[in-house]
Order: C-alpha cells, then structure tokens, then sequence
C-alpha cells in the first residue's frame, strides 16, 4: 500500500520513540504506534521521552511482540483516517471491512501463543495502558476458562487451591446447578 | 514444556471473569472454586457492579417464566444460558412480571389470593401482606427496584417495590404501591375523573421512572409516575391494534424501544399473505400527556418465516424482554415459544408451548451464582 508506505515516512521525519525493555534491549517505533499505549502517550505529552522510555516491567520478547500488535493496529487506524476523506461510502464502507477482517486474522494469530506468553502480554497491556490488546489478552484467557471446571482451571493457569474442603462444599452447596 | 504462565494481578484475574458470556453464570460459579482469590473475586459487592458497567448495563436473557394451566409456573432457560433455578417449578403460583432480578407471583387457589415475590437466583421467596383494595375483577401489578436513585447495577438483593394497578367495582381505577421495607402497601389512590379501565394480568414497561401498563379494552395505555406515585392515562394504542376481541388484544405487547420510547409489538398475517409478520411500532416524540393525539410510527416489519408456522395456526405475541443493546419478542405457536431478536431478526425456539399460557414473563438478569462472603464488605460498595 503506497499511501500507507509515504505515511510511515512522514511520521518518521515527524517524530520517533526509543523504548527500552528491562534486559536493555532498544526499540525505534513510530509516535503513532507508541501511543497507542496510554501509559507512553502522557510521557511524550510530559516531554520525558528524550533518551528512550525505559520500560522495566517488559522484557525484549514481550515488547517486541507488543510493538508488533500496535504497529498493526495503529496502521490500521491511519489507514482508516486516510481512506474517509477520499472513498465514497460505499467505498469507504468496503475498505473498511476489508481492514476489519484483516485485523481480526491478525490478532487471532497473534493469540496463538503459550500460555505464559499470554499472561505476560496480559501484563504488559495493563502496564503500558493499551485497551485494545488487554481486552483481546484478556478475552482469550476468558474463552479458555468457559466451560471448564475448577481442576481444569487450576491445573492450566497453575493455580494452587487454598479453598478449604468446608469452603468448597459451601459453594458446591449453592451453586449445585452449575456442577450437573 | 512451556514455563508456568505468572501470576496475575487481582485486578487482571478480575478482567479476565468479567469476559466470561453474561448469559453464563455456570462458569463464574465454577471459577469461583478454582481459589480463595477467585472466589473472593466473584461473591465481592463489586463484582455484579463491575459486570453490568462492563456489559453497559444491559443485563442478558437468563430464561423465562411460563404460566401452566391451573397448574402453577415453570422457569424456562434460554438455550444459550447455564442458569438453573434451585426450584423452577412455582406450583400454585403464576407468573405476573419480572424486573431487577424479581419475579411477581400470584396465588390463587381455595378462594384464598396472595402475592409473591421471588429472586430466582439467591431463591428467596417473599409472601407479601394483604392491602386494601387488592384483587379486583381486573388487575395488573409490576415489581421494581425500590432503593430512590439507584442505577439498578446490582441492586437485585436490595429493597423492591410491587406496583398494583386495578378497577373497582365503582368503575374506577386505582393504584397502591407495596414496599419491601415498611412490609406494607400506601393507600390506594384513584385516577381523577371516572374512568373505566380493564386491566389485565401481565406485560407492562418501564421507562425511566414511568411504568407502563395496557389496559386494552380501549386499547389505552396508562402510565404510572413511580415518583408521584401516580397514575394517569398516557395514550392509546393505534385503532388496528385495539380490537375488543381477545385474539386481537393477547397479539399485541408494550415493548421499549432502544433509546428508551414506548413501543409495541404485534403479530398478524402479512398484507402479502405469505403468512404472519411482527410489526414493530414506537411513538414519535412529543408531548408525553397529548395521549390522543400520540403518533405512532411503524419502525419495522419482520416475516416470522423462520417459525415454519402451519397454515391457519395460531401466533400470538408473548412477552417482551429489552435491554439498551436491543430487546427480544416472545412468540408463542403450536409448535413452541419463540424469540425474535429485534436487532437480527434471528428467530430462535426457546421451549415448548404445550400446556403453557401463551403469555410469559421473561427473565433478564446479571446473575452471580456465589453469594456475597460478608455484610461488611459489601456496604464499602453501597
């Protein structure tokens, strides 16, 4: 895609963000991939970008797969922009859920990740503040639990089970209909 | 092996229960075993707050109460939810309405008539006393949430109100409202001027703060102010829609519409003749008391093709169940009750009909299965 490629160029003259993860590994993105993180976007408004944004909750192999989910999605989002002005509705309509579809085969892709991979990008979602991703991270842990019960969870999350057998039997007792 | 996942923040692991289906309350009940944690989670006063804020507000279908012939009511579940009453079947009672997590019962058996009011979830049932003026010849009756300003964002344990509307034997129509905690009805107090109004048991609306009720022989519609805690005629339904026969009155249900204006739903065979359609009126907005000059306006009609309805059966309109993300027409056939979402048009059958009143009292609720732990906790909510 051409117009999205002189895009890309533009906010590059425009500005960059160095993020650095916590075993030190260095990040050059975009500003508008870089603040779809909320956490990131009040830092640049603070000015306190300069050097790189150290990010010691994230490690090199998570950042660089978050970078990789807000890239996709703030492309997507420009691309949006660009094609409202200058589509018909029809048109633009048709774009649009060719980008949609296109997003959605991406994040179930990005999905298909171990199961710690996905807590950590839980966590670095809710660190750098991007609702998008704690919500797609999020949704996928809840579509695993559906449906399973208590031992399952437990032995997929590696929770231990504190209940007491007393505690247990109560909600056994009333919540029986759920168990049959 | 894939390394252990770590260990999620409280507020994570909530996130995460709050994206189990709504209409699901089986899974919260099994994640609420899974630990101490989770299951603190869950039964905390927030929890429900937190779940109807993530969902809008916009509490799912859990099931619906069908009326047996002098047998008593059956909770019906939605095919698509896990809720299960501990009882479902009321025997000796039927089923009125339904709103904020209550149902509204009636008990008429041995020349002896009371009400009820029933949480299907916590099953807790309530006899309410007897008031002044209760049981007319014609009557209808709705139970609210009764705590004053509240968002109804899991408020269903709290203090409720039941609404009853009748006519007297003078002919004239009166309201009394009974509250949970004075365990006592108000008196009971008369629409100005001599109205002759026949109410019937079932479907009404609430908008806002204004309970709507049909009282069809005039294809009238009164409205009930739950702040004055007064009733007056509101307006009056279309002249096709306000047939005296019972066939043309049962096929006609108040709905509200999504962005809260009154509606009504009605089934009748299409012009095309290709078989039965529902048509979807809502008023056009103006002045709320001009109730004669109220303009209707016919928003959609939805070919009820996918009933697979037999020629020369029957259909009529059952109940409605709304929320702000859209609403759901009851249908009643022969062959089984039916849902038509309003949004879609998908329609569904979501139990038999056989033996059951073409009327029922759909049930629409958040619902967290594991009670609350402790009082104290849940008042840091209120």
């Amino acid at each position: 895609m051409a117009s999205a490629g002189s895009g890309d160029e533009k906010a590059a003259a425009a500005a960059m963000i160095t993020l650095i993860s916590s075993d030190n590994e260095k990040f050059e993105v975009t500003e508008a991939t870089a603040t779809l993180s909320q956490t990131i976007r009040h830092m640049i408004e603070d000015g306190c970008t300069d050097g790189g944004v150290p990010l010691p909750n994230v490690t090199s192999k998570i950042l660089a797969r978050v970078i990789e989910y807000c890239k996709k999605h703030a492309t997507a989002a420009a691309g949006e922009e660009g094609s409202s002005s200058s589509f018909s509705d029809a048109a633009f309509l048709e774009v649009d859920r060719a980008f949609l579809e296109e997003l959605e085969e991406f994040d179930d892709a990005f999905l298909e990740v171990d199961r710690a991979t996905l807590f950590d990008l839980i966590l670095a979602a809710n660190y750098l503040d991007i609702k998008g991703l704690l919500n797609l991270t999020c949704q996928k842990v809840a579509d695993s639990v559906k449906g399973k019960t208590p031992e399952q969870i437990r032995e997929m999350y590696n929770i231990v089970n504190d209940l007491t057998p007393e505690e247990e039997a109560e909600i056994r007792r009333e919540t029986q209909w759920a168990f049959e | 092996m894939a390394p252990p996942p770590p260990e999620l923040l409280e507020e994570l692991v909530e996130e995460i229960l709050l994206r189990l289906p709504s209409d699901d309350p089986a899974s919260l009940a099994r994640a609420a075993l899974v630990s101490k944690r989770w299951r603190r989670l869950i039964s905390g006063g927030g929890f429900i707050r937190r779940l109807s804020e993530f969902h809008r507000s916009s509490p799912p279908l859990l099931g619906f109460l069908c009326n047996q012939f002098h047998a008593g009511s059956l909770f019906v579940p939605t095919p698509s939810s896990s809720f299960r009453p501990s009882n479902a079947n009321r025997h000796g009672l039927r089923a009125i309405h339904a709103c904020h997590g209550r149902v509204l019962l009636h008990h008429a058996q041995w020349g002896r008539e009371g009400l009820f009011v029933w949480d299907p979830i916590a099953d807790k049932q309530r006899e309410l006393p007897m008031g002044p003026q209760l049981f007319p010849t014609g009557w209808n009756a709705a139970v609210l949430c009764g705590e004053a300003g509240c968002d109804h964002l899991g408020c269903h344990r709290g203090p409720f109100l039941v609404v009853f509307v009748g006519h007297g034997h003078d002919d004239n129509a009166f309201s009394l409202v009974y509250s949970s905690e004075a365990n006592a009805w108000s008196k009971p107090i008369y629409v100005e001027g001599q109205h002759e109004y026949a109410f019937e048991m079932g479907n009404s609306v609430l908008l806002g703060s204004t309970l709507y009720f049909k009282a069809s022989n005039y294809g009238r519609v009164l409205k009930y102010d739950l702040l004055t805690q007064k009733m007056s005629p509101a307006v009056r339904l279309p002249a096709e829609v306000q047939g005296t026969q019972m066939r043309q009155r049962n096929n006609t249900v108040l709905i509200a519409t999504e962005d809260g204006r009154l509606g009504f739903a009605f089934a009748a065979v299409h012009e095309s003749n290709r078989g039965y359609a529902l048509y979807l009126s809502s008023r056009e907005h103006g002045p709320d008391d001009d109730d004669e000059g109220a303009r209707w306006a016919q928003d959609k009609v939805i070919m009820l093709d996918g009933l697979k309805i037999d020629a020369g059966s029957e259909v009529q309109v059952a109940g409605f169940a709304g929320n702000r993300a859209g609403g759901v027409v009851f249908i009643w056939t022969c062959a089984g009750f039916f849902t038509v979402d309003l949004k879609s048009w998908k329609s569904k059958k979501v139990g038999e009909s056989i033996g059951f009143s073409p009327i029922v009292v759909p049930y629409v609720s958040f619902c967290i299965p594991v009670p609350e732990q402790s009082k104290t906790r849940s008042s840091l909510y209120r």
